[in-house]
C-alpha cells in the first residue's frame, strides 16, 4: 500500500516535465519522476520515500524512440527493457544491450521498466550501468538551464547516487553501433531467475585476423558500489594473443578491481570477489566464442 | 467407479485461473473501516507507556486500542495446542501485548480508520515507550542458566521437555561395530502463501450477530475460540471462509488479529477489514523449521542399525496461541520414521527465543524427522561402505509387520517401503548413474544422485483439542436431482472439493456436473475441523461417502419399487438407474428424486422416511488416546510415504545447485484423483527445495529480522523447480472406506535428505559432508573451497 498521499502530474512534453520538476525543487518540495515505476512503487509501498509530487513521464510523446544516428544508436529514456531487448536495430548493432535488457527481472518488469528509470534509480545491482560504462555510452540530460551530455562513467558516482541534479531529466542514451565482428556477452549471477544481480559482467571483444586482441572492454556490477571498468588490463592486453592465459588475466584483474563489493546476506564480500572472477571469465569466454 | 481414480480437472480451476475467485480482500461492506496493527520494533522490551492521543485526533480515526483496553474487553485467546496439556509451560496471549514484547512484530496497538491511509498514518502517531530487555536469539544459549528469560515466571526458557524411549539402548551401543555422532541444523523459514492473512468482521448491533469473513483453514474451531475470546455465544457468531489463496498450515489457528478485528467492529458498530502486509507476514505470520538435531547411531558392519539416540532442540521463537511449537513435538514423535530400530531414545527440548513464534507449516515437524533419518542412513552407509539405498532397504520396517508401533506410540498403518524405494531407483536409473557421472566429471561437471525417504503421518488427532480425527458431511439431493455436499472440511485452494465431488458422484451414480460442494460456512456446513494434516479427502471424503451411500440407498429403494425390481438388481450410472442387463427398464435419477420430494405419500415412497438428505460423521481408525502398557498413545492414523531420488548438478565454481530430476514413488493409498495428488506433490517439492536452498528467515544478534521482504527472503521460481516425476504405489489404508490415506502434505519433507545426499554424491571428489541448511551457493562454495584448501594446499582459481 502506498503510505502517503502525493500529487500526480502527467505532462505531455519534456519541457513541461522539466518545468514541473524545477518548480518543485524551487519550492523545496520533494518530487520523483515516474517512468515504469518498477523501483519507485516498491519504495513508496515500503514507505522508504514519501515524495509530495510524482511527475509521470509516461505521457511524453517520443520518449521511447530508438533510432540509428550515424555511428551511434539513440535510445529514448522511456524505452522499456522489453522494447530494447526486441529492437532489431539494437540487436543488429549493439547486441550486448539487447542481451542485458532481456535478462532484467521478469516479463512484467521488462514490460514496464525503462532504461532511463534504471539509470536514474541506479541500484548497485542494476544491469545496464556496467554495460553502458563499457560501451562508453552518453546520457542526454535536460534541465531549465539547457541540455548537457554526460558520459555514463560520470553519471554513476556513488552508492545509489548519480550526477543528475534534482531538476534534471534524463531523455536519451547514446551508445556506439558496434562493428559486426565484435563478440559481446553479458552474464549475470542471481539466486533465482529474474533476481537482482549478485554479480553482472559485460564484455566486448574484437579479434585481429591473427587472433590477437584488437580490443577488449569489460564492465562489472557487484564489484563495487559503482560499475567497474577494467581500463588498465584492457589496454595491456590489446594486441596480445587471445588464449586461456588471456582470459585468466582479465579474470584476475576483475578480482583485483572488486576491492569494495556491497556485501549481501547470502553473498559476503569475499565470495562476491570470487564470483566477479568466475563471471568475468565466463563473460570473456562467451564474447570470444561470439567473436570467432 | 466412474470418477474415483481419474484425473478430473479441478472444478474451480477455470474460475480461479481466470481471476474470478472471491477472496477475503474482495469482500467489501458499506461503511467499513480499516485496521492497522502497530508492532514492536524491539525483540524484547517492557512497554512503559503508550500515548495514543495524537492518533485519536487524526482525521478519519474511529478507534485506537492498546493492551490495556484489550485486557478489559476480552479474554486470552485459547491456545490451538496448549503446551501445559503436554506437561509444558504456558502463558496468556491476548489480542495485543499487555506489558511486554517478546519478538519484533509483536502487536502492541491497533487503529481503525475510514481508510487504510488514515489508519496507517494514525498508527505512525502512536508513541510507545519501551525499556529494552536483554535478547536471546539462540536456543542453545537460551538453555544456559544465565540466559535472559522471556517469561521470568517459568524460571527457564524451556517450554517443554519430552522423552521417548524403547528397547535397551545402552547394551545395543555397547555391542555395536560402529558408533557415529553428528549434529544437524535446520534453519528457520516459512510458508509464504500467495494470499496473506485477511479478515473482514461485521458486528450487526441490531441483530447482535457477528459475521467474520476470514482467510482460514478451520472455520468452526475459529468460531469457538472467537466466542471464548470475545465473551460471546457461539450462536451469535458466523464464520465464512471465502476462497483461500494458499494456507499450508499458517491459517489453521486463531491469530490475534482475528478476534481483534471482531472486537473493534463491535466497539465501533461498523465493519472492520484487515489485510496483512507481506512484511507483517514475514515477521509475525508464523515461522517454522529451526531445529538442532543431534544423533548418535550404533550399527553393525552389515549396515544394520541397532541403536539410536536423538537429541532435538526446537527453537520455536516466542510463545503465541497458534500452537506452532507442536511441530517440534511431532519431529520427535516420528523418529525413527520408516525404520525398525527398537533400541531408540529421543530427548526433546522445545525452547523459546526472541524471534517470531512458530506456526504450522506443511511438514509440521515430519520434515525434520525425515531429514534426520536420511542423514543417519547416509552416514551409516558411508561408514560401513555400503550403498546408501541398500542401508535403507536393510533397516525398513518389513511389509508384513504392519501395524508397527514405534517408540513414541506412532502406529504405522500399512505400506511396502522397500518396494517403493526399489521402484523409484529403477525409474530414476539409479544403478546406471555412476557411468554418466564419471563421463561428465571428466568434463569438469559434477552431477550427483541421492536417495531419500519421507514418512508423512497424516490426520493428526490430539487429545482435548480441535486437532481431531473425525469429520462430518451432509449430502442433499434436490427435487431436480441436483446434489449439494456440505462439508466440515475446507479447501485452501488445493482442490479437495473436486475429489469429494468425485466420491459423491460415484456413490450416487450421477454426473460430476450435478454435484456442488459447499465448504467453509459455519451457518451452512456441518460441524467439522477444517483442512490440515492432509485430512480433507480421507476424512471429509469418507464422511461424504457415508452420507451419499445413505441417500443412495433411499433412491434405490424407490427406484426398485418403480421398476418392479430390487435395489440389489439396479445399476446407477450417469444419472440413469437400470435393471441390470435390461436396457429398457430404467428410470432417471432426477425422476426418482422428484418423486421422493413430491410424492412422499404415494405408494413407491410411502413406507420410507421422507427427504433426500443425510448427515454422517466419519471416525478414523488407528487413533489411540488411551495409553498402552508402555504409556504410549498414537495421534496419527495414516502414514503415507514417498521414496525419492534426486539428481543434481553442482557448479563448483559458484556453489550453485541445480536440481535436474526429482523422481518419487508415493503411496497415499487409493488415489482418488491423480491430477490433484500430483499437483500437491509438485508444489510440496517446490516448497521443500525452496526451504533447503533459497528461503531463510535470518535474525541479527539484536533479534532484528534481516529478511523482511521478498527482496531478501528468496523464493524459488518455476525455472528453479523441475517437473517432478511422480509414480503411485497404492497400498490401501485399512482404516478408510476407500483405502485413501492423507495426500497433500507429502513431498515437502524428502527434498531435505534426498537433495543433500545428491549434493554430497556430486561433490565426492571434494569429500564434502553436509550438516546444516540452507544450501546457499556461498555456503556450498565454501564447503568445496575448504576441502580444496585441505587437499591441495591452494585455493582454486
Amino acid at each position: 500500500m502506498i503510505r502517503a498521499p502525493f500529487q500526480l502530474h502527467r505532462p505531455h512534453s519534456i519541457d513541461a516535465a522539466v518545468r514541473l520538476l524545477s518548480q518543485c525543487v524551487q519550492n523545496g518540495e520533494d518530487a520523483k519522476l515516474l517512468a515504469g515505476g518498477q523501483s519507485l512503487l516498491p519504495s513508496l509501498n515500503l514507505g522508504l520515500i514519501a515524495p509530495a509530487h510524482i511527475i509521470s513521464l509516461n505521457h511524453v510523446a517520443g520518449l521511447d524512440a530508438i533510432r540509428r544516428d550515424g555511428d551511434m544508436l539513440a535510445i529514448g529514456a522511456g524505452t522499456t527493457h522489453h522494447a530494447l531487448a526486441e529492437s532489431e536495430v539494437v540487436q543488429a548493432h549493439c547486441p550486448i544491450l539487447s542481451e542485458t535488457a532481456a535478462c532484467i527481472g521478469d516479463v512484467q518488469v521488462r514490460n514496464r521498466g525503462t532504461v532511463g528509470g534504471a539509470i536514474g534509480h541506479f541500484d548497485p545491482a542494476a544491469d545496464y550501468p556496467p554495460v553502458l560504462v563499457l560501451l562508453g555510452a552518453a546520457c542526454q540530460i535536460v534541465s531549465p538551464h539547457g541540455e548537457r551530455t554526460v558520459a555514463a562513467h560520470d553519471v554513476f558516482v556513488d552508492y545509489m547516487t548519480t550526477s543528475l541534479s534534482a531538476d534534471e531529466v534524463l531523455t536519451e542514451i547514446r551508445v556506439p553501433a558496434l562493428s559486426p565482428d565484435t563478440g559481446t556477452a553479458y552474464v549475470k549471477f542471481t539466486r533465482v531467475e529474474g533476481g537482482f544481480a549478485i554479480v553482472g559482467v559485460g564484455a566486448c571483444l574484437r579479434l585481429n585476423p591473427d587472433r590477437t586482441c584488437r580490443s577488449i572492454r569489460v564492465g562489472i556490477c557487484g564489484a563495487a558500489p559503482v560499475p567497474v571498468r577494467l581500463t588498465a588490463i584492457e589496454d595491456t592486453l590489446t594486441g596480445t594473443v587471445v588464449n586461456d592465459a588471456f582470459v585468466e588475466a582479465v579474470a584476475a584483474a576483475a578480482y583485483e578491481s572488486a576491492h569494495d563489493p556491497v556485501a549481501e546476506l547470502h553473498a559476503d564480500a569475499d565470495y562476491k570477489r570470487e564470483m566477479v572472477r568466475v563471471f568475468t571469465r565466463r563473460a570473456v569466454r562467451t564474447a570470444l566464442e561470439r567473436a570467432d | 467407479m466412474a470418477y474415483i481414480g481419474s484425473a478430473v480437472s479441478g472444478i474451480l480451476d477455470t474460475r480461479l485461473v481466470a481471476g474470478k475467485g472471491q477472496y477475503t480482500a474482495d469482500v467489501s461492506l458499506p461503511d467499513m473501516g480499516y485496521m492497522t496493527v502497530v508492532r514492536s520494533p524491539y525483540a524484547h522490551a517492557r512497554i512503559l507507556s503508550i500515548d495514543t492521543s495524537a492518533a485519536q485526533q487524526h482525521p478519519g480515526v474511529r478507534i485506537v486500542v492498546t493492551g490495556t483496553d484489550i485486557q478489559q474487553w476480552s479474554q486470552p485467546i485459547p491456545h490451538t495446542l496448549n503446551p501445559s496439556a503436554f506437561g509444558g509451560k504456558t502463558t496468556d496471549i491476548y489480542c495485543l501485548a499487555i506489558d511486554r514484547v517478546h519478538y519484533v512484530g509483536t502487536p502492541v496497538a491497533a487503529v481503525v480508520a475510514d481508510t487504510r491511509h488514515a489508519a496507517t498514518e494514525a498508527a505512525g502517531l502512536i508513541e510507545v515507550e519501551y525499556a529494552d530487555l536483554p535478547v536471546v536469539i539462540d536456543a542453545e544459549r537460551a538453555l544456559e542458566p544465565d540466559s535472559p528469560l522471556l517469561y521470568p515466571e517459568w524460571e527457564t526458557n524451556e517450554l517443554m521437555h519430552v522423552r521417548f524411549q524403547g528397547g535397551d539402548v545402552e547394551p545395543a551401543f555397547a555391542n555395536a561395530d560402529h558408533i557415529l555422532d553428528d549434529t544437524l541444523r535446520l534453519h528457520r523459514h516459512t510458508a509464504t502463501p500467495l494470499e496473506p492473512r485477511a479478515a473482514l468482521a461485521h458486528y450487526d448491533d441490531r441483530a447482535e450477530h457477528l459475521t467474520l469473513w476470514v482467510s482460514t483453514q478451520a472455520p468452526h474451531p475459529l468460531r469457538t475460540t472467537l466466542a471464548n475470546t470475545l465473551n460471546m455465544d457461539e450462536n451469535d457468531i458466523q464464520v465464512i471462509q471465502p476462497q483461500v489463496g494458499g494456507a499450508f498450515g499458517v491459517k489453521i489457528p486463531t491469530y490475534q488479529e482475528d478476534p481483534l478485528a471482531c472486537l473493534l467492529s463491535k466497539r465501533t458498530g461498523r465493519p472492520v477489514k484487515w489485510i496483512e502486509e507481506r512484511t507483517e507476514h514475514l515477521m509475525a505470520g508464523g515461522h517454522a523449521r529451526e531445529q538442532t538435531l543431534k544423533f548418535s547411531v550404533a550399527c553393525q558392519a552389515d549396515g544394520t542399525v541397532v541403536g539410536l539416540k536423538v537429541r532435538i532442540i526446537g527453537d520455536v521463537g516466542a510463545l503465541a496461541a497458534v500452537g506452532g511449537w507442536g511441530m517440534s513435538y511431532v519431529a520427535s514423535f516420528v523418529v525413527p520414521g520408516p525404520y525398525k530400530i527398537p533400541n531408540c531414545e529421543v530427548d526433546l527440548s522445545i525452547v523459546v527465543t526472541n524471534k517470531g513464534p512458530w506456526n504450522a507449516y506443511r511438514g509440521f515437524g515430519k520434515e525434520a524427522a525425515s531429514f534426520l533419518m536420511d542423514r543417519v542412513m547416509d552416514r551409516v552407509a558411508d561408514t560401513v561402505q555400503m550403498d546408501r539405498a541398500a542401508v535403507r532397504l536393510k533397516n525398513f520396517v518389513p511389509k508384513d509387520e504392519f501395524p508397527y508401533t514405534q517408540i513414541s506410540g506412532a502406529t504405522l498403518d500399512s505400506g511396502d517401503y522397500a518396494k517403493a524405494l526399489q521402484a523409484v531407483m529403477d525409474k530414476a536409473g539409479y544403478h546406471d548413474f555412476a557411468e554418466e557421472q564419471q563421463r561428465l566429471r571428466a568434463q569438469g561437471r559434477y552431477i550427483g544422485i541421492g536417495v531419500g525417504f519421507e514418512l508423512t503421518p497424516e490426520g493428526g488427532c490430539i487429545p482435548d483439542s480441535f486437532i481431531g480425527g473425525y469429520e462430518g458431511a451432509t449430502v442433499r439431493v434436490s427435487p431436480s436431482g441436483q446434489v449439494t455436499v456440505l462439508t466440515g472440511v475446507t479447501s485452501p485452494g488445493s482442490g479437495n472439493e473436486t475429489g469429494i465431488a468425485q466420491i459423491v458422484a460415484d456413490a450416487l451414480g450421477v454426473p460430476l456436473s450435478a454435484v456442488r460442494v459447499i465448504q467453509g460456512d459455519t451457518q451452512a456446513c456441518p460441524y467439522g475441523l477444517g483442512n490440515w494434516s492432509s485430512r480433507s479427502l480421507f476424512m471429509g471424503g469418507s464422511a461424504s461417502l457415508y452420507a451419499a451411500r445413505e441417500v443412495h440407498h433411499k433412491v434405490l429403494r424407490v427406484a426398485a419399487s418403480m421398476l418392479q425390481s430390487t435395489p440389489e438388481d439396479l445399476d446407477c450410472e450417469q444419472g440413469r438407474i437400470r435393471v441390470k442387463g435390461q436396457a429398457d427398464r430404467e428410470v432417471a435419477f432426477n425422476a426418482v428424486a422428484e418423486y421422493i420430494h413430491k410424492r412422499a405419500f404415494d405408494h413407491h415412497a410411502f413406507d420410507m422416511e421422507p427427504g433426500l438428505e443425510s448427515t454422517r460423521y466419519f471416525r478414523m481408525g488407528n487413533i489411540h488416546h488411551v495409553p498402552d502398557d508402555k504409556g504410549r498413545i498414537n495421534t496419527y492414523p495414516s502414514y503415507p510415504y514417498a521414496a525419492c531420488v534426486a539428481v543434481v548438478e553442482v557448479d563448483v565454481e559458484t556453489g550453485v545447485i541445480t536440481l535436474l530430476r526429482y523422481v518419487t514413488v508415493h503411496d497415499c493409498g487409493t488415489v482418488i484423483n491423480p491430477l490433484l495428488v500430483e499437483g500437491q506433490f509438485q508444489g510440496a517439492v517446490a516448497q521443500g527445495l525452496g526451504g533447503l536452498i533459497y528461503e531463510q528467515l535470518s535474525y541479527d544478534d539484536n533479534g532484528q529480522l534481516q529478511t523482511g521482504t521478498f527482496m531478501d527472503y528468496t523464493l524459488p521460481t518455476a525455472v528453479e523447480v523441475p517437473s517432478v516425476e511422480i509414480h503411485h504405489q497404492e497400498v490401501p489404508s485399512p482404516f478408510t472406506p476407500l483405502g485413501a490415506k492423507g495426500a497433500g502434505e507429502s513431498g515437502v519433507s524428502s527434498p531435505f535428505g534426498t537433495i543433500v545426499s545428491a549434493v554430497e554424491n556430486a561433490l565426492t571428489p571434494f569429500g564434502v559432508t553436509i550438516h546444516a541448511t540452507p544450501l546457499t551457493p556461498q555456503r556450498v562454495w565454501r564447503m568445496i573451497h575448504a576441502t580444496r584448501h585441505d587437499n591441495s594446499g591452494g585455493a582454486d582459481a
